[in-house]
């Protein structure tokens, strides 16, 4: 469903360029679970970055569904990540001002969708991380787990085809961590959900399907 | 969508309460101060009381004169002599009338000086201006040619002098005269300049004839033409008059007259930018105004826009989400721009409650005699227009800013 075709990424400051990735080639399947793992400032983050459609790659070619979007607008970007795409952050990243469901129903704001629909989504996405309960609390009332779980609602309510996670349990003890895992580990078999993990955690990556490996901005077959 | 936007606007006001305090004492002052001004000018352009029909009168308020050897002017109120050789004998107003502007005039009552104000005034007065009467009747033509002393006093003056009575038929004594009252008026705001007045008097009961001989001194006019249209060519005619026909019993020291039949707006033109020629410079007074409001407005946008772009970094991981999950760019410029109107909206009722109590203390306390300083719906708007031009000013900017953040270093804090 992704194919990433030699893809470059530099960072031009005034007198150096710093190369993040380079000669990327990598085709993410319908359904699997992937994890990235490589040291810290590898490029990990930008690959996946690249792969969430929110940085552009200074060279290759990115294509969703076998369709390149190298030529596509904010507007048509902006589209896509909210149609196909759900993002999980290591910092969780939710709106602090806002309540849990409404943190959750942030995606579908950007479609055309009836408040009364979307509050039926948010709830039934909260219900799956096990988070129902919680509905009208403040995201500063919530333990790490509790909030990681709120992003995970947010990232599956609008039923994304790919779900790209950021050390998901990276601010989390292994406790916690764990519980992140298995909700993604539900997603990923009980409703097909592509998945692509950023982790430092071995074990972690031991139960997904693949392990991709990057070093110095190069894949390590 | 907006509920979403309404809530966070809320918030992000709430979250630094002194900044929040800052930006809204800033809109409100200035709305404050640009509301009471402009209702202020808006009771002198659209007056609500015996002018009101003000879109068919031109006023004869100021006469520039000009020595034949260009070497003394006078800028004044014209005379009687001037208006009646000159502005009667002009062709297209259906009407005219000619009074003195206000002037002080002593009573006694009970043994006390009482000073009011006082007009001398014609009997076509009453109808080109349309007056409340509440008792009687005003003089009329007849009352005027015979010099009959007879007085129209408003409804404070009953009030000083007798009571809850009624007045018409009793006499009244002023500047030690005693004339016959045949009306009562509703009190006239002070901002009616051509109006007000506590006590109108037939001009012929003036205890001299001097002033008919002065080209200039205390008196104006009045042209009148039921159709409003007319009144551009009214004031061409005028003008043509004093250029070609004008006549004067001094050709040596009152050779040349400059000015204009004038309507509201260029009477306060005139005083506003000096133009005292056959231009009133109302089309300079528009763009100062328009200036003045703006620059005034400037300081808080600036303000506002520097505390808006203070706060990308606060919202910066905000923004990251939002475009991650698949905002446009669009769709947070509508975003930010709609709070800043929201945080705008409130300063602005603000503003608008506090000028109002101002105005509101302004009218009791006497300072502009029979002031109404209501808000008009011509003020509303204005008051709205720029609540909602101020909320666009500052936050355009911050918002274009904040939305062209890129996502991955929004969501990292916003370095870029």
């Amino acid at each position: 469903m992704l194919n990433l075709n030699n893809i470059a990424k530099t960072y031009q400051t005034e007198k150096i360029e710093t190369i993040a990735l380079k000669n990327i080639n990598l085709n993410i399947n319908r359904g699997e679970f992937i994890s990235i793992m490589g040291p810290s400032g590898c490029g990990k983050s930008t690959l996946l970055n690249i792969m969430g459609l929110l940085d552009e790659p200074s060279d290759g070619e990115v294509k969703v569904n076998g369709k390149s979007i190298t030529s596509y607008h904010d507007k048509e970007m902006a589209s896509l990540r909210n149609s196909k795409i759900g993002f999980i952050f290591q910092s969780f990243h939710l709106i602090q001002d806002l309540r849990v469901i409404d943190n959750v129903e942030l995606p579908l704001l950007y479609r055309k969708i009836s408040a009364k629909e979307r509050r039926r989504l948010a709830t039934a996405a909260l219900e799956r991380v096990g988070l129902k309960a919680r509905t009208s609390h403040f995201p500063s009332q919530l333990s790490g787990g509790q909030q990681q779980r709120v992003a995970i609602a947010r990232a599956i309510v609008g039923k994304p085809e790919l779900l790209l996670a950021d050390e998901p349990t990276g601010n989390l003890d292994s406790h916690m961590g764990n519980e992140i895992m298995q909700i993604l580990e539900s997603l990923h078999k009980d409703d097909k959900t592509t998945i692509v993990m950023v982790t430092h955690d071995d074990e972690l990556a031991k139960r997904t399907e693949r392990t991709i490996r990057v070093y110095d901005g190069q894949l390590i077959h | 969508m907006f509920k979403n936007y309404l809530v966070t606007a809320w918030k992000v006001l709430q979250r630094r309460k002194f900044f929040t305090f800052i930006s809204l004492f800033g809109i409100t002052i200035t709305l404050t101060v640009l509301m009471i001004l402009s209702t202020v000018l808006d009771n002198f352009l659209n007056p609500s009381g015996p002018s009101k029909n003000s879109d068919h009168l031109l006023f004869v308020d100021r006469i520039k004169v000009t020595s034949k050897d260009g070497n003394s002017n006078w800028t004044s109120q014209p005379g009687f002599r001037f208006l009646k050789d000159n502005v009667l004998k002009l062709k297209m107003p259906e009407k005219f009338s000619i009074f003195t502007v206000i002037e002080e005039s002593a009573s006694y009552l009970n043994g006390d000086k009482v000073t009011n104000h006082l007009r001398l005034t014609d009997s076509t007065y009453w109808e080109v201006l349309d007056f409340n009467f509440i008792e009687g009747h005003p003089f009329n033509k007849q009352e005027l040619e015979s010099g009959k002393k007879v007085a129209v006093i408003n409804e404070t003056t009953r009030r000083n002098f007798f009571g809850d009575a009624n007045a018409v038929g009793k006499s009244i004594e002023i500047n030690s005269q005693k004339y016959q009252v045949v009306g009562v008026v509703r009190d006239v705001s002070f901002m009616e300049i051509q109006a007000y007045s506590d006590i109108w008097l037939p001009y012929t009961t003036s205890s001299s004839t001097s002033y008919r001989s002065n080209l200039i001194d205390n008196w104006n006019a009045i042209l009148y033409h039921s159709n409003s249209n007319m009144i551009k060519s009214m004031q061409a005619e005028y003008i043509a008059m004093l250029k070609n026909d004008f006549v004067t019993p001094d050709p040596e020291e009152f050779h040349k007259v400059e000015g204009g039949a004038d309507t509201l707006l260029d009477i306060f033109a005139r005083e506003f930018t000096s133009s005292y020629g056959y231009d009133s410079g109302a089309a300079s007074l528009i763009s100062i105004l328009i200036g003045l409001t703006i620059s005034f407005m400037l300081l808080p946008s600036i303000n506002l826009i520097n505390l808006n772009i203070s706060r990308i970094m606060e919202r910066s991981s905000e923004i990251g989400v939002r475009k991650a999950f698949g905002a446009s760019t669009t769709q947070l410029v509508i975003q930010f721009v709609t709070e800043n109107i929201i945080i705008t909206a409130i300063g602005g009722i603000l503003g608008l409650l506090l000028s109002g109590l101002i105005l509101f203390q302004i009218e009791q306390s006497g300072l502009v005699p029979g002031a109404d300083f209501r808000y008009s719906w011509h003020t509303f708007i204005y008051g709205s227009g720029l609540i909602f031009l101020f909320g666009l000013l500052s936050g355009a900017y911050p918002a274009f800013k904040m939305s062209k953040l890129h996502p991955v270093a929004a969501l990292k804090g916003g370095s870029n």
